[in-house]
């Protein structure tokens, strides 16, 4: 605590010499006394005083005398600082004049002459200890602000460097030191330090610097640094001349004279060091400070633990997002190879138009890979054309559509069944058995939707079996939809599949298409295409040569949707019967 | 996009003529113009919009009635298989349920009464056109 004094005016030197005497022998040593004669004096000495950088707790005052009364002088004490505690000695009890006093001077006491030893000590004890404490209230206050004004400082900056800058920069321009270092742990990366410190530099503001560990080695007190990190306590030297580090040759080169070093530890982990040090002069940092650093020091752990907690979480998310980006290229990947791989499975539209020459396919995936496929075979005189719709779209649909292939392929042309109804039933049969096989009963929901026409050339004939997905013929401009049997393949209905028998005329076409494309919403994602305009369409297209009946329904089908995302797999094969 | 086109359809060779003069002159090359004197000759060249040109029709103007097959059931057929093709009807009769339902079901803009009156026909023409 620095020097303070208390002073004494009164005309008579035999009262100031006794008082001093008397306050002399009780008081602290800490206090001094200065005597002035009048209070003009008093006013230049306390001036001079307050100027130096001291206290001044007490001013004892006579109120008679020549010149400035006692009264004016203490008043005028009190604007200069009115929480110097000021006390009245007077012989001559002038009510006046103590009652101005008290009301403008903020009197601490009035004390009559000849005064009683007792009384006199007690009073300015009582009056130095009420100054003391109303000081270290003062300083109680200001230093909870500066710790909250930290706080907001240091809450809710997530950029490690701008937060380390404003912490920095903070402490040198609020502290009487010359240098101020930061060194981090952080979690994510072990073993690595990293280091920044600023120092005051002339009447530039303070720039902050990283420090490599050679720099650092040649500025700053390893051994310092070192027992703050391993025992994790504070290192706080106001004097270093004569103390216990005095052998690290850092300090005695740099003339280092104040050290504060914290510890930043958040939930049992060092976070890093806070060290400060002045290079100009002893005890910079006094208690008061230390408190405030403690505080703020507290507030800077957490604050770094965000830091490092947002930090990490932003890499974990980079990190994901880079997994994501793998997973998905090589999803991509694998699905660009299983949809060569599907459409490897489908037929040619070759081997269709070998046997019928005016024929076309209209195939769309939602997705790259689809749940609808087309199958033709030939067998025994017969030729069966089969469009499909399968549960989902994408890979489950794709996966069910190469077993739903294999078996159209083995039940056809394997065991030679001709009878689409009974082609349907064996299907719906093995691919029960198929897809049930697994442990799980989960797969027992997947199945497909399926229109099957078995056409005889020969006697201008086709029979037609659905299982809910009916087909349409065209004939002389008239649409004939032919109804499917209401019962999905694998599916818990048990009616029986039923077939329809069609003598065809010549020019006339047949149209086999899966639900996405009856589904299709339109451009303005209101109403669906419906198998009324589907059939209008057919009846409009099939007036029109082959080659231009399959751009008439892709562009009326794209007309339709415009920008509208497409519902579901479509798929939509016409055959015209000559 | 490529130039779209306005169909027009009227069995009366010269009210239809005079109807493409009138939309040529206010409309000039902006639009490309197609006629149909039947319900018939109206779905080709709606048909051959489709497949030539990727499209349809960016704008009917038709008659009310008209001799044929499927005459009078043109403009429901229109109505149920082309909802999106805006519509302007260019007519001496009148059927005011018909008219309700086109508007609601399909893209009936306005209708313009026969016989043709230049001046307010071509500014209901314009603020319809300003919906296509």
């Amino acid at each position: 605590m620095s020097r303070s004094y208390i002073l004494c005016v009164d005309d008579e030197k035999s009262v100031l010499s006794s008082l001093k005497h008397e306050l002399s022998r009780n008081l602290d040593k800490k206090c001094r006394f200065e005597v002035a004669e009048s209070g003009e004096e008093g006013l230049k000495i306390l001036g001079d005083i307050l100027k130096a950088g001291y206290d001044v707790p007490l001013v004892i005052s006579d109120q008679l005398m020549p010149g400035m009364k006692g009264d004016q002088f203490l008043i005028q004490v009190n604007q200069l600082d009115e929480r110097i505690r000021k006390i009245m000695l007077t012989g001559q009890a002038d009510a006046t004049a103590v009652g101005n006093a008290l009301n403008h001077a903020n009197l601490f006491r009035f004390i009559s002459k000849p005064w009683n030893p007792d009384d006199l000590k007690l009073t300015v004890e009582k009056a130095l200890s009420s100054y003391y404490l109303e000081q270290s209230l003062d300083r109680k206050v200001q230093t909870l602000t500066l710790i909250n004004r930290y706080a907001e400082l240091l809450a809710g900056n997530l950029d490690l460097h701008n937060w380390l800058h404003t912490l920095t920069t903070n402490l040198l321009q609020n502290l009487d030191i010359t240098h101020c270092l930061v060194q981090l742990f952080p979690e994510s990366k072990p073993g690595e330090k990293l280091v920044f410190h600023t120092y005051q530099n002339g009447n530039s503001s303070p720039v902050l610097y990283e420090l490599d560990a050679e720099s650092l080695a040649a500025r700053y007190p390893l051994s310092v640094l070192a027992h703050v990190r391993e025992a994790c306590e504070l290192v706080y030297e106001p004097n270093l001349l004569n103390s216990d580090w005095s052998e690290d040759p850092v300090l005695e080169q740099h003339q280092i004279r104040t050290v504060c070093c914290l510890p930043l530890k958040a939930n049992n982990r060092l976070q890093g060091i806070l060290y400060l040090d002045s290079r100009l002069r002893a005890k910079s940092i006094n208690e008061d400070q230390l408190e405030l650093l403690e505080a703020v020091s507290r507030q800077a752990s957490l604050a770094l633990e965000s830091i490092f907690l947002y930090h990490s979480l932003e890499q974990k998310v980079a990190q994901r997002t880079e997994d994501i980006r793998e997973d998905h290229s090589r999803m991509s990947e694998s699905i660009e190879v299983g949809s060569r791989l599907q459409t490897s499975v489908l037929p040619k539209i070759d081997d269709l138009r070998s046997v019928f020459p005016n024929s076309f396919i209209i195939y769309r995936p939602r997705d790259v890979l689809s749940g609808d496929f087309f199958w033709f075979g030939q067998s025994q005189g017969l030729y069966f054309i089969v469009s499909s719709d399968c549960t989902g779209h994408g890979v489950p649909g794709a996966l069910l559509s190469i077993i739903g292939i294999n078996l159209l392929n083995q039940i056809i042309k394997v065991q030679g069944l001709t009878q689409p109804a009974a082609i349907l039933e064996e299907l719906d049969r093995q691919f029960s058995a198929s897809v049930t096989r697994t442990d799980s009963g989960a797969i027992k929901k997947e199945g497909m939707d399926l229109s099957l026409c078995a056409i005889d050339t020969q006697n201008r004939r086709f029979t037609y079996a659905g299982a809910r997905q009916p087909m349409i013929y065209v004939e002389n401009d008239q649409a004939l939809t032919l109804k499917p049997t209401k019962r999905s393949i694998n599916s818990d209905t048990q009616i029986p599949f039923e077939e329809v028998e069609v003598n065809y005329q010549p020019a006339s076409s047949i149209y086999l298409f899966s639900d996405g494309l009856v589904d299709q919403f339109d451009s303005k994602n209101s109403k669906k295409f419906t198998i009324k305009r589907l059939e209008e369409l057919l009846v409009l297209a099939s007036k029109q040569s082959m080659l231009l009946r399959e751009g008439t329904i892709r562009n009326r089908l794209d007309v339709w949707r415009g920008q509208t995302p497409q519902t579901d797999d479509q798929l939509l094969i016409g055959i015209q019967l000559d | 996009m490529s130039k779209r086109t306005i169909l027009f359809v009227d069995d009366d060779p010269i009210a239809l003529r005079m109807v493409i003069d009138q939309f040529k002159k206010h409309f000039g090359p902006a639009f490309r113009y197609e006629k149909a004197s039947s319900a018939q000759e109206a779905e080709e060249v709606i048909l051959t919009e489709l497949s030539i040109r990727g499209q349809l029709p960016a704008l009917i103007v038709s008659d009310w009635l008209m001799p044929g097959k499927r005459g009078d059931e043109f403009l429901q057929d229109l109505a149920r298989f082309y909802p999106e093709i805006p519509l302007i009807l260019h007519s001496g009769h009148a059927d005011e349920q018909l008219e309700h339902e086109l508007v609601e079901k399909a893209g009936l803009l306005c209708k313009l009464r026969k016989p043709w009156n230049g001046q307010e026909h071509i500014g209901t023409i314009h603020q319809a056109i300003q919906l296509v």
